[in-house]
């Protein structure tokens, strides 16, 4: 719908209201003169290469920089840096005066990160997403928010399409409508005009205007000198690990072909010599006097306090998520239960149940059976979570990553528990094993080895999924998990022993004490490993 | 031609650097690492005197004759995987808290001996287990959950291993490294609460055997002990060159 441009477009996006709560809850940001992001002595380096060093940069509220840069010049890694999803090994990140490693969740929710990648999930539809996120926000009726931000971007038709089925422009101006979701008070785009039609990157440019108008800032990377000089009030040209030219963007407009040589000049020289300070190369202007009308406090739009928020919200919105992923899946999880039952058809095929008395083994088959057919999909569902950066979608909300774990493991166990209500009574049929007046201790023993091993499970196909992507998980998967889920299986494999074969709970309670260790042990490590795990890729 | 000027002296730069952060990265806690200090003839001078304390100077054992000797080294390599495998859960916990390489490759460095001590002593408990049990392998309690501590930390040193000199990829190694340990004092007590037929050398009442016995048994823990740390430093090195190596030909290009 590119009529929106001419529709007032603009003045819709600078009228906004300030989102649904009142202003003054704890998180809103601090009016004053603090800058919006401030970076203080950054050093990021990335297998032995130094990428950003010593790096000093500042964004006052009202501002908006761009970031530009050849190649491999830091662009992404500052970005992801000034947005909390990267810890520096040296140097430190403020936001609105409060250091990033301190900031509460409600303040972190004033940053819109609009990422190379989409922070979206595939088998969900733009709307679904959308909801996704502005749940994890707090957001107050968050289908409709969904469908609101779509409406705006004009992307309503594509609406309840997939992701996957999107073109690569669509799905952007989906992440461009996620990262403006929360209201921000501080956008962070790197390089979000890739694949957008004209119409989209007016649009785009729009926003961004109307984030400067609302006394909001914003900081962008790009390749198209012209446009970024036009859009920004300030630019910051990477080079050499640190700045190698800043200053005002107002002097070169209309002036491409000169900037453009100043550019390689002071990049070329920069990756020479390591230069570390670009202001001795003297910029038209100094950068702090050139968006000082741009200061009446925080803008009104910033200083809108975001959603409630906290662990319980961002538990229901993953829980609510993996539902639908889940759902969507469901021809997989078909093939799932078909590839548990071959199991019990191999081994009743190759045990012969009519003349073998199959109680003893009845257990490690059904376990044998569960095991292949939940780790695969285990491992794809913690994939999901980083094909397109949807975990540091979440953790750009402001959520905590070991409420993502335990949602996604709460999601594991019931759909463990069904695999198993399932599983017993058909593995018992198949392999003629009836478990009469042992049931009861059955259920428990099942029940508590699902328990532990739903968490641990979770746990080491999360770091799989991590560590190898969708390349050599599957490969690698058995490996590094079945070891750690053995203590699991045993117990639960001999607890159950123990009531078939008739020996009862004398026999069966050291088995069950070892699943209750068990499972507590992988209830609670995942608390600290699991951020871990998620914040591995920074 | 200042641009090839420059890429040298960067490279000569960056060489000096290296050697400067190899030689601390290669002792966490700062100078030569433990290891690296042990002279040689005394870590050899030690496993010699166990193996001569061990085949010769301690008595034949009454049903198993000779064959009961390889208890001495089954014992100390097992033990020198526990240790190991300590090793790795310390370092790894160190190198999430303070974020140091060092620590992160000594924990590499001490996986890779503990999977080989476990090897020794799983395939030396094998050779007994024939001489004693009349067969290579049975599913015994201890047996089993050593077997599974080899595979853990076998998926530790893969995980590790791709890590291409990845701090981040490091840490989820680091993840599986702590997880791993939790199953070493499952090992330990797993024989406790599960009946099998692997004997208990050391029980509340103190050692079951001769005083001879025991004393080439406490040498050959003292002997592979040394042998262990020496190793370490040594493995520990190569860690450190291979992958200054492998992050300096990544900044050449």
């Amino acid at each position: 719908m590119p009529l929106d441009l001419r529709s007032g477009y603009l003045e819709r996006l600078s009228a906004a209201p300030p989102g649904p709560h009142a202003a003054g809850e704890p998180g809103a940001v601090p009016r004053g003169a603090a800058p919006a992001v401030e970076a203080c002595g950054l050093r990021f380096a990335y297998g032995g290469r130094t990428v950003l060093d010593r790096l000093d940069l500042s964004v006052r509220p009202g501002e908006v920089v761009a970031l530009l840069g050849p190649n491999g010049s830091g662009k992404s890694t500052l970005l992801r840096l000034l947005a909390g999803l990267a810890v520096p090994q040296a140097g430190r990140v403020r936001w609105w005066g409060v250091a990033a490693s301190a900031a509460p969740p409600a303040l972190r929710r004033r940053l819109g990160v609009l990422s190379h990648e989409s922070f979206l999930f595939d088998e969900l539809t733009a709307a679904e997403n959308l909801a996704y996120y502005a749940a994890l926000l707090g957001l107050d009726a968050p289908a409709e928010r969904a469908r609101e931000a779509l409406r705006l971007e004009g992307l309503l038709l594509h609406a309840d399409r997939p992701v996957a089925s999107l073109s690569r422009g669509l799905a952007q101006r989906v992440a461009i409508c996620r990262a403006w979701l929360g209201d921000p008070a501080l956008i962070l785009a790197d390089e979000a005009e890739t694949g957008l039609d004209p119409p989209a990157t007016a649009r785009f440019r729009a926003r961004i205007a109307a984030q400067r108008a609302r006394g909001g800032a914003a900081v962008f990377t790009g390749h198209d000198l012209a446009a970024a000089l036009a859009l920004a009030d300030r630019y910051v040209l990477l080079g050499g690990a640190n700045v190698a030219d800043e200053g005002a963007a107002s002097p070169w407009r209309g002036r491409g072909d000169a900037f453009a040589a100043r550019y390689v000049a002071a990049t070329s020289a920069a990756r020479r010599l390591g230069v570390r300070r670009g202001s001795s190369a003297g910029g038209p202007a100094e950068a702090p006097a050139v968006a000082a009308q741009a200061a009446p406090g925080a803008g009104s739009g910033a200083s809108a306090a975001r959603g409630r928020g906290g662990a319980w919200t961002a538990f229901r919105a993953v829980l609510g998520r993996e539902a639908r992923l889940w759902s969507r899946g469901r021809g997989r999880f078909g093939a799932m239960l078909a590839f548990g039952l071959l199991v019990a058809v191999v081994f009743g095929f190759a045990l012969d149940p009519t003349s073998v008395d199959l109680r003893p083994v009845f257990a490690g088959v059904v376990w044998t059976g569960t095991m292949f057919a939940a780790l695969p999909a285990l491992e794809r569902s913690f994939a999901a979570e980083w094909r397109h950066g949807a975990a540091d979608g979440y953790r750009a909300a402001g959520a905590d990553a070991a409420v993502l774990f335990y949602a996604k493991c709460v999601g594991a166990l019931l759909a463990l528990g069904a695999g198993l209500a399932l599983f017993c009574p058909a593995f018992g049929a198949m392999l003629q094993v009836r478990p009469g007046g042992a049931a009861g201790g059955l259920a428990a023993a099942f029940g508590l080895g699902a328990l532990g091993l739903a968490p641990a499970g979770s746990l080491s196909a999360a770091v799989v999924a991590r560590a190898f992507g969708g390349g050599a998980g599957p490969a690698v998967l058995p490996l590094v998990t079945l070891p750690v889920l053995a203590p699991g299986v045993l117990g639960a494999v001999r607890g159950a022993q123990a009531f078939l074969t008739g020996a009862g709970w004398p026999a069966a309670a050291p088995w069950l004490w070892l699943l209750g260790a068990y499972a507590l042990l992988f209830w609670s490590l995942p608390y600290a490993l699991f951020p871990v795990v998620a914040e591995a890729g920074a | 031609m200042p641009e090839d000027g420059g890429t040298v002296m960067v490279a000569g730069a960056g060489g000096m650097q290296v050697h400067g952060r190899a030689r601390a990265a290669g002792a966490p806690l700062g100078g030569r690492s433990l290891g690296e200090r042990l002279p040689a003839w005394l870590v050899w001078l030690a496993v010699a005197a166990s193996l001569y304390l061990g085949l010769v100077y301690a008595p034949p054992e009454r049903t198993m004759g000779d064959a009961q000797r390889i208890m001495y080294f089954h014992v100390a390599a097992a033990w020198n995987g526990f240790l190991a495998f300590g090793v790795v859960f310390a370092a790894v916990i160190l190198f999430l808290r303070t974020g140091r390489r060092g620590w992160s490759r000594l924990a590499y460095a001490s996986a890779e001996l503990g999977v080989f001590f476990t090897t020794v002593c799983i395939v030396g408990g094998s050779v007994w287990a024939r001489a004693d049990w009349n067969t290579w392998w049975t599913w015994d309690p201890k047996l089993t959950t050593t077997l599974l501590l080899w595979f853990i930390f076998l998926g530790f040193l893969v995980v590790r291993g791709s890590a291409e000199n990845d701090p981040a990829r490091e840490r989820l190694a680091a993840v599986i490294g702590i997880v791993g340990f939790f199953a070493v004092p499952l090992v330990y007590f797993s024989n406790v609460l599960w009946v099998g037929l692997h004997p208990r050398v050391v029980t509340l009442s103190g050692f079951a055997m001769p005083p001879r016995m025991v004393v080439a048994l406490m040498f050959s823990f003292f002997a592979f002990t040394l042998f262990y740390l020496w190793l370490l430093g040594k493995r520990l090195r190569l860690v450190v060159l291979t992958e200054e190596i492998a992050a300096l030909r990544d900044r050449l290009g």
